[in-house]
């Protein structure tokens, strides 16, 4: 059950929000929960995770007082336009602009705890002909569906945003490219399966780049080497996923051993077999 | 005075049960007989045994220049094989699930004590975890080991697999440990490098072989190493063949 705060709590909630220089007062949905401990965790998140968390926790406070009902209407339709300006209106997805904030939050989460983390670019493949053929309503139609289906493809930690066009990227934190070739690849097989997909021949074409702790890279650097690999797969005929990176570059390599090593391994068991045979005879 | 730099050398093998330490111990010895001022390290972090093996008995482990703050130069301490040990701490938990900050302290350690050192052998863990892969990475040389079976050497591979795919690295030194003589290790050794070439492209490196003979668990039994249990028996002399080997990169 909801309930509005106690004046002790607003007196406190007000307390720290002037000792942190707020513009505006952080209003959070207090449900019974402790809007204390809600507030440090805020604290803890960066400036932009922090948006998003306020984004989707709606301010519903009972209130009796009049000029608080009007400053909770207000940060409503703030949290309305700040959602505008980071989600993407057709795909629902995220958009350039949180894109490139949070890739900046993963590249200093990087260098501060040596975990890689990998960016894919994704760019469909002959998605023109649907544009062309079957109009810009049935495109759109695709992808949203496409946005759809890379949402299902990525584990909670990945983010995936709409670069523009028919292009997307996907962040993927603390994470190895040879894993990041195994997630691609879910997006690649993943786009065949959209209805209509096959038809028009579309498909993806996807780009890597693992940034390390060590990689002297900066956004601009990291964007440009996954877009690389991406023309890469591009110039190769399509559908398919290539890594660049400050890391040497590797084809294909999805699990650490694939069935054919280890088939190609086995096989010396024979040769020792017939060598033992040889021996004893 | 200039300093060459020393080689940094580490021993992997994907499966464990290979020989690792006992390879580890025994070059490091020859090594260390051949003039060669040696430092072997136990980074085996969660299930450390060198000091086991070689008959000493640490006050201060790695795990005290981590969480008590130890520097790493006092750790270090001087055996009768004629090298010197960094120990390991055998069965903490903590050390078993070390964050990437704390490898990265006992590298830095290690890399400030390498200056006194002319090879320093870093004798990694079983698997291919986050500590086994960053101490394959902090090391200039990589030596793989494997034996004659089949799972052996398919870890091996994977080893190479991970270590190459995560940080570029492409040459690699073979050993093949317990094995009946030498025509079975070029054999089991030519198998493995043809598959690196046909599916990761670059070949390996043969740095030796040690023949299986019952010196060896003898020695071990006797918390020795080969050079003061059985200096003339096959064994040793491989081991001794291969610290030739490996004097050569300096």
């Amino acid at each position: 059950m909801n309930r509005s705060p106690l004046p002790e709590d607003r007196h406190t909630i007000a307390k720290i929000l002037s000792k942190k220089n707020l513009e505006r007062p952080l209003l959070t949905k207090i449900s019974g929960s402790k809007p204390k401990a809600m507030l440090i965790l805020l604290d803890y998140l960066s400036r932009h995770e922090r948006q998003i968390v306020e984004n989707i926790t709606h301010p519903i406070i009972d209130l009796e007082d009049d000029l608080l009902k009007k400053i909770v209407e207000l940060e409503e339709e703030n949290a309305r336009l700040r959602s505008q300006a980071l989600i993407d209106g057709l795909t629902g997805l995220y958009n350039n602009r949180f894109f490139r904030l949070q890739l900046e939050t993963e590249m200093a989460r990087t260098r501060r705890t040596g975990l890689s983390c990998c960016l894919l670019m994704i760019d469909l493949d002959n998605f023109k002909m649907i544009n062309d053929t079957r109009g810009h309503l049935e495109g759109d139609r695709f992808l949203a569906q496409t946005a759809q289906t890379f949402s299902q493809c990525v584990r909670a930690v990945d983010i995936v945003c709409r670069y523009g066009g028919d292009e997307f990227v996907a962040i993927l934190p603390s994470t190895r490219q040879f894993v990041a070739i195994r997630i691609a690849n879910r997006f690649k097989n993943a786009v065949r399966e959209i209805p209509g997909a096959t038809g028009y021949n579309v498909s993806a074409s996807i780009g890597i780049a693992e940034f390390t702790v060590s990689s002297p890279w900066d956004e601009n650097k990291f964007i440009q080497s996954a877009d690389f690999a991406m023309y890469e797969a591009k110039s190769k005929g399509g559908n398919q996923v290539c890594t660049t990176g400050y890391h040497r570059k590797i084809d294909g390599g999805l699990e650490p051993v694939s069935i054919q090593e280890k088939d190609a391994i086995s096989s010396i068991r024979d040769s020792e077999q017939g060598q033992g045979e040889r021996d004893g005879a | 005075m200039e300093h060459k730099r020393p080689v940094i050398a580490s021993v992997s093998s994907g499966k464990g049960g290979v020989g690792k330490t006992f390879v580890t111990v025994n070059i490091g010895a020859y090594l260390a007989h051949r003039g060669k001022k040696v430092l072997i390290v136990d980074c085996d972090l969660g299930l450390a045994n060198i000091d086991v093996m070689i008959g000493v008995k640490p006050s201060l482990t790695l795990k005290e220049a981590i969480f008590e703050d130890k520097i790493i130069d006092d750790i270090a301490i001087h055996t009768k094989h004629g090298f010197d040990f960094v120990p390991a701490s055998s069965g903490a938990i903590e050390m078993a699930q070390l964050m990437y900050e704390d490898i990265e302290k006992i590298k830095e350690g290690l890399t400030r004590l390498a200056q006194h050192y002319d090879t320093i052998i870093l004798d990694t863990g079983a698997g291919i975890s986050e500590s086994v892969l960053q101490f394959n990475l902090f090391a200039n040389k990589n030596i793989i080991l494997l034996n004659r079976e089949l799972t052996s050497l398919t870890d091996a591979y994977a080893t190479i697999k991970v270590i190459y795919q995560a940080f570029g690295r492409n040459s690699f030194n073979i050993i093949v440990n317990s094995t009946k003589n030498e025509e079975e290790a070029k054999r089991i050794f030519n198998h493995i490098d043809s598959i690196c070439k046909r599916f990761l492209g670059f070949p390996l490196q043969y740095l030796g072989h040690i023949v299986y003979d019952d010196v060896v668990p003898r020695s071990i039994m006797k918390q020795e190493t080969l050079l003061t249990h059985q200096d003339q028996s096959t064994p040793a002399i491989n081991c001794a063949s291969i610290a030739e080997n490996i004097v050569s990169w300096q």
